[in-house]
């Protein structure tokens, strides 16, 4: 009876140790895309020219989609 | 309690990995070679980037070979369990099932590549995406179990990591890491065939063509010597480029030199004398061919420095780049 109780319990702390594992991974990823974030919008953040230069910045979500894909135009198919 | 259910419960237990199993399958000392290499292969780029930056991509790369390694171990399961040198790896133990080492291997695969897209750029992810096909599918799957050139074609999926690398800093490929990859390429096969001399037996066992099992030891110490010889030349090339500077150059004449006189050695000798020596002189190719790749990329690293440093300090300095750093 005590060797199941010990299994059981063995059984148990590997699962928690596993599972704490996978929520420090977890954590991991969020810190690690939010610093990526924190960097990725350094100087392009209220410097459009910036956003200019690198893609998309939020002036461009300023204006109807259809004319800034198709470039102030109607949509041509 | 039943014995019925002490049996169950016995048996869940030792069927119950721990998070030291799942660590075990990505290969951690495959992963940090191929952090060393990787960080080589980003310290030697000509370029700032934000340490962040680096440290994710970093991170995506590694992710990305310890995929392959468990993809590695849920295709290779059969055959680990056979070989002294394997039969300890979690699969074949048993403590982690087959489909969990290859459902592990995918979700880390396509996180690795998707995260490296984001933090660096889409060429570093497709190149990363394709050193994992490369290892899992075309080495593992496919040619491994099919001919005695499987450690030349393998070798290549191990030499990817410092282009990865440079890419995911410079979002381009030159010269510099390609003749990384080179490096690394060349050295794999004198690596795995001098373990491959003493361990032939292993892979005789299990049907795995390696070439002394397929082509004799004779052969296969001429193949090492010959892939010796192309090596050299090779380790001193990133000398001329911007990657080299007056610490890699020493090293990797040195290291050379010495990993030349190991690999004739072990030409010269045949199986009988090798066998009464206990394989002395393989074991110590083998033993060296490691440091000569840690000292290699250490060398990158520190010209790497060396450069930083003198910059910072202001001293003007010029190395003379014979090699042109031709973007492909």
């Amino acid at each position: 009876m005590t060797d199941i109780t010990n299994r059981d319990h063995e059984l148990h702390s590997r699962r928690r140790g596993r599972n704490l594992a996978v929520l420090a991974a977890c954590l991991a990823l969020i810190v690690m895309l939010f610093a990526l974030t924190v960097v990725k919008m350094e100087g392009t953040v209220g410097n459009p020219s910036a956003s200019q230069a690198g893609g998309w910045g939020p002036e461009d979500f300023a204006q109807p989609f259809t004319a800034r894909d198709t470039g102030g135009g109607v949509p041509q198919r | 309690m039943t014995d019925a259910t002490q049996q169950t419960l016995a048996r869940s237990a030792a069927a119950e990995p721990e998070l030291g199993d799942f660590i075990r399958l990505l290969k951690p000392r495959v992963m940090s070679l191929v952090i060393f290499t990787a960080l080589a292969g980003m310290a030697a780029a000509p370029v700032d980037v934000h340490a962040v930056e680096a440290l994710v991509a970093l991170i995506c790369i590694a992710v990305g070979a310890g995929a392959a390694g468990a993809l590695n171990m849920w295709w290779d399961a059969d055959i680990d369990a056979q070989m002294s040198r394997t039969r300890a790896r979690p699969v074949p133990q048993g403590t982690v099932a087959p489909e969990e080492a290859r459902n592990l291997g995918l979700g880390l695969s396509i996180l690795s590549v998707m995260m490296l897209g984001v933090a660096a750029n889409w060429l570093a992810a497709g190149l990363l995406a394709f050193t994992i096909f490369f290892y899992a599918v075309i080495y593992t799957i496919w040619l491994k179990r099919a001919t005695p050139q499987n450690i030349v074609i393998g070798g290549a999926a191990g030499a990817f990591p410092p282009v990865v690398a440079w890419a995911a800093v410079t979002g381009e490929v030159a010269l510099a890491p390609i003749l990384m990859f080179a490096v690394i390429f060349l050295w794999t096969p004198p690596h795995f065939w001098a373990l491959a001399l003493w361990r032939c037996r292993d892979y005789r066992d299990v049907s795995v063509p390696m070439l002394p099992v397929v082509a004799g030891s004779t052969e296969t110490r001429r193949q090492i010597w010959l892939y010796s010889l192309a090596l050299a030349p090779v380790t001193l090339m990133p000398a001329l480029t911007s990657a080299g500077g007056p610490i890699y150059s020493v090293v990797a004449l040195g290291a050379s030199a010495i990993f030349l006189r190991d690999a004739r050695r072990v030409a010269l000798r045949d199986e009988a004398v090798a066998d009464a020596d206990g394989y002395r002189a393989e074991k110590r190719l083998f033993g060296f061919s490691i440091v000569f790749l840690f000292a290699i990329f250490a060398a990158f690293i520190g010209d790497a420095a060396l450069r930083l440093a003198l910059q910072t300090a202001g001293v003007d300095y010029v190395w003379p780049i014979v090699l042109g750093e031709g973007v492909l």
